[in-house]
């Protein structure tokens, strides 16, 4: 269901569907004025679809005006969808060998995808043989409570979690109670210089690049 | 399900919003949807299925799209490839594989005026039938709204219907069924397909078929008029297939909504399961 979607349209749509049962066992009578009372109540569905659809959005701007009128802006100047949920195309992959691959496989299109947001490192190093590093600098001071406030702080609240799930709104609205034992667990990490593997993990998200000709290459994403 | 929409804004929006829609329905097979000009190739799809349509819809010389396919999030993209380069836009196809069975769906939409989607769609399976067709496991199911009578499909008391021209054009069609070898499944039994908006007659035009190896795979199939939404004068054609009901489902994945957190009860329960943690183990 869509978001203009409501309650009143979802109850006229049982009566439609009673009306059209009547209609049915009176197929054979074409000038029944079953026929005619659905075409009626059918013109006032339609219309009242249309008006909820355009009141919700009418309503939806009146009161981004306050709060999100960026959002607005963006579903106004963006590039329309279907609005169904999306499929990464066939992808069309050049190999090293100048051919192009097409990929249909999931797994395949993940891997090409990942190819594309990381790419591999050069083969030859551009760093200098022998380089010279400055001095490096001194140990960091001993972790405050304070410090770990400060950055939840300035966190954003309900950016989508990784891999755990936690947003950082939880950080936030609980940081008191969490801070003493994040305190604990990241003191030791600097102490032991010892970083979980399991916290390099992230979510990429793919998302198409608004406004492509095609989106069967990686680079579009 | 399968429906002919008659390029309706009101009936695409009733469908869209049909409750219970992807709980219904795995796959729905669109005849002429409903278009905004000012963009041709975006039509309005349920929030929880994928929308497939054929690689030509953009080309104008083409003319509209009138055959797509949605095919609910509820499959897993791994199961199902869509098939879009058909040359017409009349012409969409879908391949499934579920568990060693290999279905091929064709969504066709054919003009009552002439014969052209017919004319791909013959070319299209001389060209294409050993990609799809093949062992006993390979099924190939025909959803189409030809716009042909012939007293093979149509009531045989609608004699209006059966006028020598459509007999004749009818013959290309029942010859395309018997070089593939599909049988009818919809019964007209089921009661007629069509209520024509003006004339008030009811016909048969739309059709499912199947090879006929596979008519063991339709559990049912059946003319849902009381679910035809408004403003398009065909009904729905419901059918379900018997296929190992596994791992094809996808669950959704259970997401909160942390907007509307009680954050004292939340922060109460936190505290006492951190108090009940022993932090001091090494790990």
């Amino acid at each position: 269901m869509k978001r203009w979607w409501n309650d009143k349209l979802e109850k006229l749509t049982v009566e439609l569907k009673q009306l059209r049962q009547t209609a049915r066992s009176n197929h054979a009578v074409a000038d029944h004025p079953a026929h005619q009372i659905l075409k009626a109540a059918e013109d006032s569905f339609a219309e009242a679809m249309t008006k909820a659809k355009r009141d919700h959005w009418t309503e939806y701007l009146e009161n981004a005006i306050k709060k999100n009128i960026w959002t607005a802006n963006k579903y106004v100047s963006e590039p329309v969808s279907d609005r169904g949920k999306p499929r990464i195309p066939m992808l069309r992959v050049k190999a090293p060998n100048g051919n192009t691959r097409e990929i249909y496989a999931n797994e395949d299109k993940a891997k090409a995808l990942v190819n594309s947001f990381f790419p591999k490192k050069p083969a030859e190093l551009t760093v200098p043989a022998n380089p010279i590093y400055p001095q490096p600098l001194d140990k960091p001071d001993q972790l405050s409570e304070e410090r770990i406030h400060h950055h939840i702080a300035k966190l954003s609240a309900h950016k989508a979690p990784g891999p755990d799930g936690i947003p950082n709104i939880i950080l936030q609205q609980n940081a008191d109670i969490i801070v003493p034992t994040l305190h604990w667990i990241y003191a030791a990490i600097l102490e032991l210089g010892e970083y979980p593997t399991i916290w390099s993990e992230s979510i990429t998200a793919v998302i198409r690049k608004p406004g492509k000709p095609s989106y069967d290459v990686p680079k579009a994403y | 399900m399968q429906i002919n929409l008659g390029k309706s804004r009101g009936a695409q929006l009733e469908m869209i919003n049909q409750k219970n829609l992807s709980n219904d329905y795995d796959i729905i097979m669109i005849q002429e949807p409903y278009i905004s000009l000012a963009w041709i190739d975006y039509i309005l799809t349920p929030s929880n299925f994928r929308l497939v349509l054929p690689d030509t819809s953009k080309d104008k010389k083409k003319g509209m799209v009138r055959s797509v396919i949605w095919v609910s999030a509820n499959l897993n993209t791994a199961q199902w490839e869509p098939l879009g380069q058909t040359g017409s836009n009349n012409l969409m196809a879908i391949h499934l594989k579920i568990e060693g069975h290999q279905i091929m769906l064709f969504n066709i939409y054919n003009n009552c005026t002439n014969d052209d989607s017919l004319t791909v769609f013959d070319g299209y399976l001389k060209q294409h039938s050993l990609q799809f067709l093949g062992s006993e496991d390979d099924h190939v199911i025909w959803a189409d709204d030809f716009n042909r009578h012939h007293p093979l499909w149509d009531d045989k008391t609608q004699l209006r219907l059966f006028t020598p021209r459509a007999l004749n054009d009818a013959n290309r069609l029942i010859n395309l069924m018997a070089e593939w070898e599909m049988e009818l499944i919809l019964s007209k039994e089921e009661g007629p397909t069509l209520h024509h908006k003006v004339t008030k007659s009811l016909s048969w035009p739309d059709l499912v078929l199947c090879t006929t190896h596979s008519k063991t795979l339709f559990a049912s199939c059946q003319v849902k008029e009381e679910e035809k939404p408004v403003h398009t004068d065909h009904f729905p054609i419901a059918y379900s297939l018997a296929l190992p009901a596994n791992a094809s489902i996808i669950q959704d994945q259970v997401s909160f909504n942390f907007r509307a957190t009680d954050w004292k009860k939340f922060g109460e329960k936190l505290q006492t399961q951190l108090l009940n943690q022993d932090l001091t183990n090494s790990i």
